[in-house]
């Protein structure tokens, strides 16, 4: 057997070792063939002197030919090129470390903030919702005579229920405060009543145990929770063996049937922790056609679209107010998508912080511009002798691509940075109503954002100007030089400060408003003295306050003890409290002014409060008296209203004596004793509703949960936890929270207007800051550049105030006309804050003055330093040059 | 810009019309040793395309590997439009300076 002969090995190794490797693959591959062609042909004798003959030509034709001068088109010419590029680029950052530190800094900054608020709103207004299909998720409301919409009550939704087609799945929801009896402390927590269908409606289900079962949902029936997984954690320790144990809530067992997943948001009340049967029936009191405190929610059926649902909604609110025409005032049932609901309170503000910070980025585009054309001008010697060395236009615009793009990426990576940081600062400052708040984060499409956002930027304000410097490339260098050094140039980097200090304007002028608008707020009299005032929420369960005699004992006992705390000077409880976001209105009715239809009355806020509460609240009186001691149960029933109420339901008369009832017909009529004045109860920024105050031992039952406030000398934070421990010591059980000043409940009612806030106020400063350092770029190339001229100067005997007056004048016109720009474009944009301001004018003339101020002083600050520079320069020394 | 073509140059280009898309360097010097009757080492051949690489005369792109070359690829050449021009520059001078010399019949082969 011959073996197939084989190129000598000898001429194949100094082959390998003679051809430039970048081509040797084909060159050896090429002898190969020929030998083999030749051995084919019948002579491997020859094949092999042919082999040695080719190779030693090859080793004397290219043998001393280097890799690198091997040309190379494809296959990798263009990374080789890049490759170039990329270390040319590093070594003219390298040499330009400032410039390039402050335009990664600045690109950085802006794609950050950018990145971050994305981050925030993209869960609330751009994702679908959390659930399957959750588009089709909707909530129906009853609508009111004002056209506002309201809660519904068992006895509709039981119709809804039983009657719409469009709906698939029905359910009701209210909210639960229910009291967590353990070993240690007992808890308040945050749950939902719910139909046995909620969780279907939602299309989720519990990841451990099941969901609830239908006869579940009846009066009577064994309580069952499924718990959150939070509070699965939290309180039961993520015990595995959790479903079927049994935990006591206000005293009742509850089996525990199921726990949701990590995953499950709980969009209807995002502080949900457990949920239970509502239970409810028609026959209940608390089921009837006018108790409205349920929601209601359904799911479209998979054939049904929002319109058709409206339109049978239409339907059967019509038979309903044939069937029952005093239980409804106007007719309609409104419906409307979960998402539109949960977005439409944030999606103005949202919206203003996303133009916000869009501004910024642009400002931060237009410096990394300013920069790159700086940069231009000092580059413009490479370019040159670049071009006359042979290089072509587009190698050239390629190395500036190649340098914005690493700028570009560079600036997205610190963006990321700083949206991580800023991100966690917004998520701690954020209000708690600001929907799906535990969903914000940075994910993957965040992170695209900011790498589009990065190279984006880097190519069109980087690669931009090069490409308008080169565009007379064709024209020859001398072109080029003259339109980096010339005229041209500075009328361009001028335009773009202008510019810059135009956005700045606008974003400082946006904070100046929301500022203003906050100072408003806080300046609002909620009517009554907010300071040296504690409040807390004070909550009673268990089996043994199912009593109202011994519900109210207990407060009374806890008001006397902490009477008693030295610097308490009066104590009062209420059913709500003003401003801390409660919401109890009550349908009322007056015995002189009969309405034809019940649900036409007007409602009222209603406090349910002991006496002394309007002394300890200094809620001024207007007329008649306060409710004393003596309006205890046995006397007779007495109100007091306040101011608004006895304007708009007694306008010309006396309302002392008159009578009215709360609710149903069947309560009781209760003469009005006085008149005290209103006060601001849903925000700082919502006027006054009608207001009714009932002595709390004449109401029907006693309210369970009371909030105390307490007058104290001092610093009320001081005397919370002396005051806390007192209430205690009368009864270890009830839960206590929200022990605050009542000035924090108020700050909490404007966390929402806060956080945009504070929001515009990063912005601004950012702005401002991009702004200066824009400024100064152009101004301090300025004075380089009229080193010559400035030495004239000098030597003419100029003084080093002129100098410093020639530049800083240089400054006062940019900035003046960008000044100008700013408060023009500000006076036709600042409309679009809307109902985020408060109590001032859109134009507010304060706001726009403080802010061209403030960038005109912000312009002479940033031409300080090149001007004392300038007035420094030595004459002879720059003649001589 | 303008070449001008060396000899080797000449036939390279030649051979590359000839073979057209499939034109490698063995198939090359094979070409020029049938056609012109010279011989081409592989060698020369090599440093003829690597020069007209340089001038950008003709491109290169990658091509398959067989058994017979030990599994290693072929790098096809072809000629760029510039090299169409520079070849027809060249061969028209080389024309206008032999014609009517009578050196040698300009005809095509039959």
């Amino acid at each position: 057997m011959s073996r197939r002969p084989e190129p000598p090995r000898l001429a194949m190794a100094l082959l390998r070792l003679l051809t430039p490797k970048t081509i040797r693959e084909f060159i050896v591959g090429d002898l190969v063939e020929g030998f083999h062609r030749r051995v084919r042909s019948g002579d491997p004798a020859e094949a092999a002197r042919w082999f040695w003959r080719e190779a030693r030509s090859v080793g004397r034709e290219i043998g001393s030919y280097r890799d690198d001068s091997i040309p190379l088109t494809p296959p990798r010419p263009l990374m080789h090129g890049v490759l170039q590029d990329l270390q040319f680029a590093f070594r003219v950052f390298g040499r330009r470390p400032m410039a390039t530190a402050i335009a990664v800094t600045t690109l950085g900054l802006g794609i950050g903030a950018n990145v971050a608020i994305f981050s925030v709103v993209k869960p609330v207004l751009i994702e679908a919702l959390p659930y399957p299909n959750g588009q089709r998720v909707v909530l129906l409301w009853e609508r009111e005579a004002d056209g506002s919409t309201s809660n519904t009550s068992f006895s509709t939704f039981a119709d809804l229920r039983a009657q719409s087609r469009t709906l698939d799945q029905k359910a009701a929801v209210r909210n639960w405060n229910p009291t967590l009896l353990g070993a240690g402390e007992s808890s308040r927590l945050t749950g939902q009543r719910v139909s046995a269908e909620f969780l279907d409606v939602l299309g989720v289900a519990p990841a451990l145990g099941r969901d609830f079962r239908p006869e579940e949902d009846q009066p009577g029936s064994q309580r069952v929770v499924i718990l959150s997984h939070g509070l699965w954690r939290s309180r039961f320790g993520a015990d595995p063996a959790i479903v079927g144990k049994v935990i006591s809530l206000d005293g009742y067992p509850n089996i525990v049937v199921g726990v949701m997943g990590p995953e499950f948001e709980s969009l209807l009340d995002p502080s949900a922790e457990l949920w239970s049967p509502l239970r409810y029936s028609v026959t209940l009191p608390f089921g009837c056609r006018t108790c409205r405190h349920l929601r209601a929610i359904g799911r479209l059926a998979p054939t049904a679209t929002i319109s058709a649902a409206r339109d049978e909604m239409g339907l059967i609110a019509d038979r309903l107010v044939a069937a029952y025409p005093t239980d409804y005032s106007t007719p309609g049932i409104v419906v409307e998508s979960l998402k539109t609901n949960l977005t439409k309170a944030t999606k103005p503000a949202l919206m203003a912080l996303l133009g916000a910070v869009g501004l910024v980025l642009l400002i931060a585009c237009l410096n990394v511009a300013n920069l790159a054309l700086g940069q231009m001008a000092q580059r413009r010697q490479e370019f040159g002798i670049r071009l006359a060395l042979g290089a072509d236009r587009e190698r050239i615009l390629r190395q500036v691509l190649i340098e914005s793009l690493m700028l570009g990426t560079l600036g997205a990576a610190l963006g990321v940075a700083v949206a991580s940081v800023a991100l966690k600062s917004i998520i701690a400052l954020a209000p708690a109503a600001l929907p799906r708040l535990g969903s914000i984060g940075l994910d993957g499409i965040a992170l695209g954002f900011a790498v589009l956002a990065g190279i984006g930027t880097g190519i069109a304000f980087g690669l931009g100007p090069a490409l308008w410097l080169t565009r007379a490339a064709g024209a020859g260098l001398r072109q080029t030089a003259k339109i980096t050094a010339g005229p041209e140039r500075h009328w361009l980097r001028r335009g773009l400060v202008t510019a810059e200090v135009a956005i700045a304007v606008l974003l400082v002028v946006g904070a100046g408003l929301v500022f203003r608008s906050m100072g408003q707020l806080l300046g609002v009299d909620p009517g009554f003295d907010p300071d040296h005032l504690l409040t807390m929420d004070v909550q009673v369960a268990g089996t043994k306050f199912d009593s109202d005699l011994v519900t109210r004992g207990y407060f009374t006992a806890a008001a006397a003890a902490a009477a008693e705390v030295p610097g308490v000077s009066a104590v009062a409880w209420t059913s709500q409290l003003p401003l801390g976001g409660n919401v109890d209105g009550y349908g009322v009715g007056i015995r002189s002014k009969p309405l034809a239809n019940p649900a036409d009355r007007p409602s009222a806020d209603r406090y349910s409060v002991t006496p002394g509460y309007f002394e300890t609240m200094r809620i001024p009186l207007v007329a008649g008296r306060y409710l004393n001691p003596a309006d205890r149960d046995s006397a007779p029933p007495v109100v007091v209203i306040n101011a608004t109420f006895a304007r708009l339901d007694f306008s010309g008369r006396d309302p002392l004596g008159e009578q009215v009832h709360l609710g149903d017909d069947v309560s009781p009529w209760r003469t009005i004793v006085g008149v005290v004045g209103d006060v601001r109860h849903a925000g700082l920024d919502r006027p006054a509703a009608r207001q009714i105050y009932i002595p709390e031992d004449q109401w029907q039952f006693a309210d369970g949960s009371m909030t105390m406030v307490v007058r104290t000398g001092s610093d009320p934070a001081l005397l919370a936890e002396s005051v806390r421990l007192a209430v205690r010591r009368v009864d270890p059980d009830p839960t206590i929270a929200k022990l605050a000043p009542m000035t924090t409940v108020i700050g909490a009612s404007t966390d929402a207007r806060r956080f945009v806030l504070r929001l515009f106020q990063a912005f601004a400063a950012l702005s401002l800051l991009l702004a200066a350092a824009g400024i100064y770029g152009v101004i301090s190339s300025g004075v380089a550049e009229r080193h010559r001229e400035i030495g004239i100067r000098a030597a003419l005997g100029a003084s080093v105030r002129g100098i410093e007056g020639l530049v800083i004048s240089e400054a006062v016109k940019l900035g003046t006309l960008g000044v100008t720009a700013g408060l023009v474009a500000a006076a036709g944009l600042s409309r679009f804050l809307g109902t985020i301001l408060y109590g001032i004018a859109p134009t507010d003339p304060a706001s726009f003055g403080a802010a061209g101020v403030l960038l005109l002083a912000v312009a002479i600050a940033a031409a300080w330093i090149p001007a004392r520079r300038a007035a420094r320069l030595n004459p002879t020394v720059v003649l001589r040059d | 810009m303008s070449h001008h073509l060396a000899e080797l140059e000449q036939l390279v280009l030649l051979a590359l019309l000839r073979l057209g898309a499939l034109a490698y360097g063995v198939a090359i010097a094979e070409e020029i040793e049938a056609r012109a009757g010279r011989p081409a080492s592989l060698g020369s051949v090599y440093k003829t395309l690597i020069r007209l690489e340089t001038k950008r005369l003709v491109a290169t792109r990658l091509g398959e590997s067989t058994p017979e070359r030990g599994g290693r690829r072929k790098r096809y050449y072809q000629l760029t439009p510039a090299g169409q021009a520079a070849l027809r520059t060249s061969l028209e001078a080389i024309q206008r300076m032999a014609s009517g010399l009578g050196v040698v019949p300009l005809r095509e082969p039959q």
